[in-house]
This record gives structure tokens, sequence and C-alpha cells, in this order.
């Protein structure tokens, strides 16, 4: 049951986390709230973005605003799975016997920056996928709990795709977010420069602790959301699926196949706590159309059609959304939201 | 005092509320009034169309209830039914101001006393409050003025547009007129055989004349090709009565035993007769070929000679001009066995002069042989008919029956 002390406590936080996180991050707006929202609410994300534009800095900014530890993986084809998992490895104790003892792997952290993630093979993947999902990793039949909060943040350079392995769909799923990350702006890169002159180290403070995250989450999913509001948000993913029975007229011309159960699980759970971070103790319409673009645009599949006509899924969302609302069909234009 | 403040945020969060349903009622009654008006105009736009196509008139009061009656009906109906807003609605649209969803929560969660359901109620009553009174604004729906404009646009074109020119079809109308003289006159000349003294022989021949002209009228009939009938028909009637004539002639040719006399008496008798009513039906039919020209006249001026053009209905002659005829006769030689002169029409052959409808046969053989002895002089008149009759024939369209009928008419008159 939420009290006015979780809510009196959510509101400071969140004051204190966007602060420490604004002395780190320059721009970036939409990637930070959306890395907040979703540790927040206790998913993954997935960031796009070429290199050098700040997202491992991002990574330990967010370790140290919310005082967690934080790990580095950088994928490669070599990668083995235990690599990311840990292994067993095997010690002579005192009396000179050999045993087995699990060496934890760097996913044995709550905070885990997986560098170029689509580098690494299927195999690899999905051991940290296993992470994510189940918050357990299995080695050797025996699994190994995993400390909450555990936040991914996986990351896929868009523009070296050669010798890569991308991301089945099923497990794309199991990101909450995806966020691409862009080049900073004239203003944003000149205090880049300043800041980074001075130290390149993170200055950001912790504003947060791991049980205060916790909380933060259990405040979050009390939110309340109306009748109306929780059926559009299910039209919505509804409507990303071509053979449905509420599939709109984009989705039936662009997609190959839509959103899962998973993403309005997402929706809601993510809208809640923008809503709550804004103050407001209410989802709304906008909430839901705002974060159905990092929610969907990683778990809809675009058709030939798409792909030939240079069609983004940031325009095919905006163009369900806009189905859904005419009147709002000309605000949510896709060229606002980034791939 | 917090609670002071909480009744006040309450009771004007409530006012509020209720003028913003007030305005949300007007908007959705000035909808479905104008929906309303919409109809009525178009029930008008339909009534009037409907007058001009039937009645080939305006229907001003029908299209006035009617249009009345539908703007109310599709008014009110719009309005309880369609249109007037629920409260979820009312709801929705104080949440499209900026609430963001806040009032609808409210609602949803009124019944709910956790901490966050104050706040979210709290939240939004502070938030609901900060609107203007008038931040509500009726919203203006384009499509029921559109509707309306094109109504009205279309009842004011329905009732300036001029009436076009009759377009019944004169020809029918004249067709159907003069049928009906026909029919009247066929009547008239099956009383007139009924009402005769005539024996049945010459009851049953006239009655087959009759009939003959009565079965040979058609709807396709024109004006001119009636006339001809009754004319021939009247021809057919001459005929008749020369037949009776001329058998009277020849039996005084024979010698006089008193049974002849008496029979020739009887024949005379029967003979007076028939030319009586033979007269009677000759009238007849002169009298509905001068209706029929007038009919003729009204719907149409031809080029030809019909228009105007009245037959010469030539009296029958009177007894006493009937015996002198007879009289006549007897002195000349049996004209049936000598074959007849040219120009001079023989026995069953229909006399000279009796062509022409209404005309009698009564100036006995002698008159009916030398129309040169008639009242008014045939040939005094052949010329100027004649001409006629060519002016018909080129001028007006006739069918080629009918042509021929007319020609060979012209023709015999020579």
């Amino acid at each position: 049951m939420v009290t006015e002390e979780m809510l009196k406590v959510f509101k400071e936080k969140c004051e204190g986390i966007y602060r420490e996180l604004g002395k780190d991050m320059i721009g970036q707006e939409e990637v930070v709230e959306g890395c907040v929202i979703a540790m927040i609410a206790g998913g993954n994300v997935l960031l796009e973005g070429v290199p050098g534009v700040g997202k491992t800095r991002l990574v330990r900014s967010l370790g140290k605003v919310f005082d967690l530890p934080f790990s580095r993986i950088q994928f490669t084809p070599d990668l083995m799975p235990a690599d990311v998992t840990g292994t067993n490895i095997i010690e002579k104790d005192k009396d000179g016997n050999s045993k087995f003892r699990f060496q934890q792997g760097p996913v044995f952290t709550n905070i885990l920056l997986a560098d170029e993630i689509n580098r690494a093979t299927p195999k690899t993947q999905s051991a940290l996928l296993e992470a994510m999902q189940e918050r357990t990793v299995t080695v050797m039949g025996e699994s190994y709990k995993l400390e909450e909060p555990f936040f991914v943040l996986a990351t896929q350079n868009p523009i070296e795709q050669d010798g890569t392995y991308p991301l089945p769909e099923a497990q794309m799923d199991r990101f909450m977010f995806k966020l691409v990350i862009t080049y900073p702006n004239m203003d944003e890169l000149l205090e880049i420069v300043n800041i980074t002159q001075k130290t390149m180290d993170e200055v950001a403070e912790a504003a947060c602790s791991a049980k205060e995250l916790l909380l933060m989450r259990q405040t979050a999913k009390e939110i309340p959301v109306a009748e109306d509001v929780m059926k559009y948000a299910m039209k919505l993913v509804l409507a990303t699926q071509p053979a449905g029975k509420y599939a709109s007229e984009t989705a039936k011309k662009y997609l190959r196949y839509g959103a899962s159960p998973r993403a309005a699980q997402a929706l809601i759970t993510t809208a809640k706590v923008k809503a709550l971070m804004n103050g407001r103790y209410n989802v709304s319409y906008d909430d839901i159309n705002t974060l159905a673009y990092p929610v969907l645009r990683h778990r809809i599949k675009l058709n030939f059609e798409a792909v030939t006509g240079k069609v983004t899924t940031d325009q095919v969302i905006a163009g369900i959304i806009g189905e859904l609302n005419p009147k709002q069909a000309g605000v949510l234009s896709a060229l606002k939201h980034k791939k | 005092m917090e609670e002071k403040q909480g009744r006040k945020t309450d009771t004007e969060y409530k006012k509020k509320l209720s003028r913003f349903r007030r305005v949300l009622y007007a908007e959705a009654g000035i909808r479905a009034g104008t929906i309303g008006l919409a109809a009525g105009l178009g029930g008008a736009a339909l009534v009037l169309l409907y007058g001009r196509i039937r009645y080939k008139e305006l229907l001003p009061a029908e299209a006035g209830i009617t249009g009345i009656a539908l703007l109310l009906a599709v008014a009110l109906f719009s309005y309880f039914l369609v249109l007037r807003p629920k409260k979820k609605e009312v709801l929705a649209r104080i949440d499209a101001l900026g609430l963001q969803e806040r009032v609808i929560t409210m609602e949803e969660l009124k019944q709910e006393e956790t901490v966050l359901a104050k706040r979210q109620r709290q939240d939004a009553r502070e938030r609901l409050s900060e609107l203007a009174d008038n931040s509500m604004k009726p919203r203006f729906y384009i499509k029921p003025v559109l509707w309306c404009l094109a109504m009205a646009l279309l009842v004011a074109v329905l009732v300036a547009l001029p009436f076009p020119e009759e377009t019944v079809d004169e020809q029918a109308k004249q067709n159907a007129l003069e049928m009906e003289i026909v029919d009247e006159m066929i009547a008239a000349l099956r009383e007139i055989v009924a009402n005769s003294e005539v024996n049945e022989e010459h009851k049953a021949s006239l009655n087959e004349i009759v009939d003959a002209l009565a079965d040979s009228f058609t709807e396709d009939d024109t004006t001119l090709s009636r006339t001809a009938k009754i004319a021939t028909a009247s021809k057919r009637l001459d005929i008749l009565e020369s037949a009776g004539q001329a058998e009277i002639t020849v039996l005084k040719q024979k010698s006089e035993t008193e049974e002849l006399l008496a029979e020739i008496e009887a024949l005379e008798a029967e003979q007076k007769l028939l030319e009586k009513t033979v007269k009677e039906m000759q009238d007849a039919m002169g009298t509905s070929i001068d209706v029929l020209n007038q009919v003729q006249g009204t719907f149409w001026t031809p080029a030809g000679p019909s228009s105007g053009t009245s037959y010469d209905v030539t009296p029958l002659p009177t007894e006493e001009e009937q015996q002198e005829g007879e009289e006549q006769a007897e002195g000349e030689p049996g004209e049936g066995e000598e074959p007849p002169e040219d120009g001079e029409p023989g026995e069953g052959e229909p006399p000279e002069g009796e062509g022409e409808p209404g005309e009698g046969t009564g100036e006995g053989t002698e008159r009916i042989y030398d129309p040169e002895q008639g009242e008014v002089g045939y040939g005094s008149v052949y010329e100027e008919y004649y001409s006629e009759i060519l002016k018909a024939l080129t001028e007006t369209e006739l069918s080629e029956e009918i042509r021929e009928i007319i020609e060979d008419y012209a023709n015999s008159l020579e």
C-alpha cells in the first residue's frame, strides 16, 4: 500500500536522480529519461547508437546515481557464455582436495553494460538474456539468483553490421525499451567538450539507493490507470498485429508481425512510472503515446514493402497512433522520434 | 483548516464541473438542432420535389409541415438518444482541456480511500479549479452546417425554379378528346338506328355500317383520317340509300300491277324512312367532323387546311325536292342497264357529289347523277375543295393509307 511517505520519497528521489545525471550527461534527455524509467520499472534497455556518444558514460553515471555496482562486458564473437555468467572453477581446499567453486561472471552486478551485444554469438547472447528475464543464472544445473535491482543496458552499433549476429525477435522482446542515442547538437557538443576538458570522470553523486529504487518501483506500480486508458493501451498493441482483429491499416500495410503481450505489460508499467515522475497520480493517453515508441519499435517487424519504401518503425508507430487518435496524428509525427 | 480547504475545493470543483457540463449540453443541443434543421430542410425539399413532379405545383404548406415535423423529431431524437453527452464523455472532454485523464481517473477512484486515490482526487480537483470558467468552449461541427446549407440551397432552387412548359403530350390529349368525340358519335348513330322505323334488314345494314366505322377507329388515327373514315361511312350510307332508290326505280319500270304498285308504295315508304335515318346519321357525322376540326384547331394549327375548314354540310332535300327528283328519274331509261357515261356513276357506285359527308342524296337520282342541279353547285366549290385537299396532302404528315384514301376520294370527285 502506497503511503504519503513513499510518494514523497519518489518525488524527491526523482528530482535528485535527474539533477545528478544532468551533471554527467549533456542532452539526450529522452535516453536518460528512458533509462531511468526502465530502471524504476524493473526493465532492461537496448541502446542503439554510434560509438562515442556516451553510452558507457550513461551507464557509469546511472551506477553512481543509484549507488549500484556497475559492470561492463564488451561482446565479441569469441565471447563464451561462461564469460558472461561465470563458471565453475576447480580449486584446492586447505586439505588439498579439489572442488568446484562457482566464479561469478560480470553479469553478477546491479547495472550491466553489455556493449555491442550483437557481436556475440547467439549462444552467448542467450546466456545474458536468460539472466535478464529470469534474474537467475544457471551453470551446470545450478541456479544462482541475481541481486535486485538488476538492470541491463545493451548496446548495438547501427553502422558496423558485418560479422554480427542480430538479436532474434524473441530475444528483443525481453528489452523493455529500445532507445536511440544520437549525435549531440552544437550547443551540447560544446558543453560536453567543456566539461570533459576539466575531467573525464563522472561527477554525479549518489541520489538513490537500491532499496529506495525498489521502493520507487513499488510505488509506481500502484498508480491507477483509468479503464479507458488501459483499453487504449491494449488497442494500441493489438493494432500492431497485421493479421489480428484490431489491426490498423498501417500495420496491415507495413508490418510482418506485431508486438506481443509483453509490450502491453511494458507500456502500462512504464506509463505509471512516467506519470508519477511528472507529478501525476494517474496514467494519461499522452504517457501511452509517448512511451509507445521505445516500447514498440523493437517488437514490430517491418515487411518488404516498408523496407523498400524506406519506412521506419517509428513512422509505422506514428501512423498507428494517428489512426487511433485522428486529432493527434499531426502532433505525433515520426519525424520527432528516432528509430 | 485543511478540511475546510478541501471542502472549498470540492465545492468549486462541482460548480466548475456543472458549468462545463452545461456548455457540453448546449453544444449537443446546437448540434442536434443543426442536424434537425438539415433533416427538416431535406424533408421539405423532398415534398417540394414530389409536388413538382406529381402535381406540377409547389406544395408549400405540406413542405413546411413536413420540414417542421422532421426538424423537431430529428433534433429531439439526436439530442436525447445520440448526442447528449454521458457523464464519462463529459469527464473525457474536461480531461481534454489539459488535465491528462485526471478527472476520469478520479471518477473511477471515487469510492477508494487509499492514500493514492485521495492524492489523485486532490490533484485532479486542484487542476480543475485552475481552469478558467470559460475554458470549455463548445466545438463547432462543420458537417451539419454544410448539410443545412446544402438542403437550404436545394429548397431555394426548388422554389425558385420556374415550372417547365406543358410537357404533357398534347397530341395524346387531342387524340383522347377526338376518340371521345368519335365514341359519342358512334353512340349517337346507334341510337338513331335503334330508334329508326326502318325495317330490320335496313337496320342490320345500318348497324353494319356503324359497326364497321366504330371498328375502323384506332388510337393512331389522325384527325384527318378520322374525318376521312367518317366520310367513307357517310358514303356507304349514301350507297345504301341509292340502292333502295334504284330498286324502286327499277320496279317502277315494270308493268304496274296492283301488287307491284303496292310493293313500290311500301318500298317508297321504307325508302323515306331510310332517307330520314340516313339524314339524321349524316347530320350526326357532320357535327362530329366539325367538332373534330375545332379540336384540332385548338391543339394545333397545322399548315394544312384542316384548321378552320368546315365541311359544307348541305342539308338533305325536302320531300318536295325528293318527289321532283323521283318524277324526273321515272322518265329516264333504266340507268342500271346502260353502261355509265363518263363522269357519271353507275348503279351501286357512290353518286357524284355524295363523297362529301352530310351531303344529302335526297335530291333524287337526277341530283345524284347531276350535281349541277344541287343547291350549291358542286362545280363552284370543287376547285376550292380540291386545292384544300392538295394543301392538306402536301403540308400535313399523313400515313400512306390515309393519303391513298384522300387521293382516291379527291380523284373520284372529278
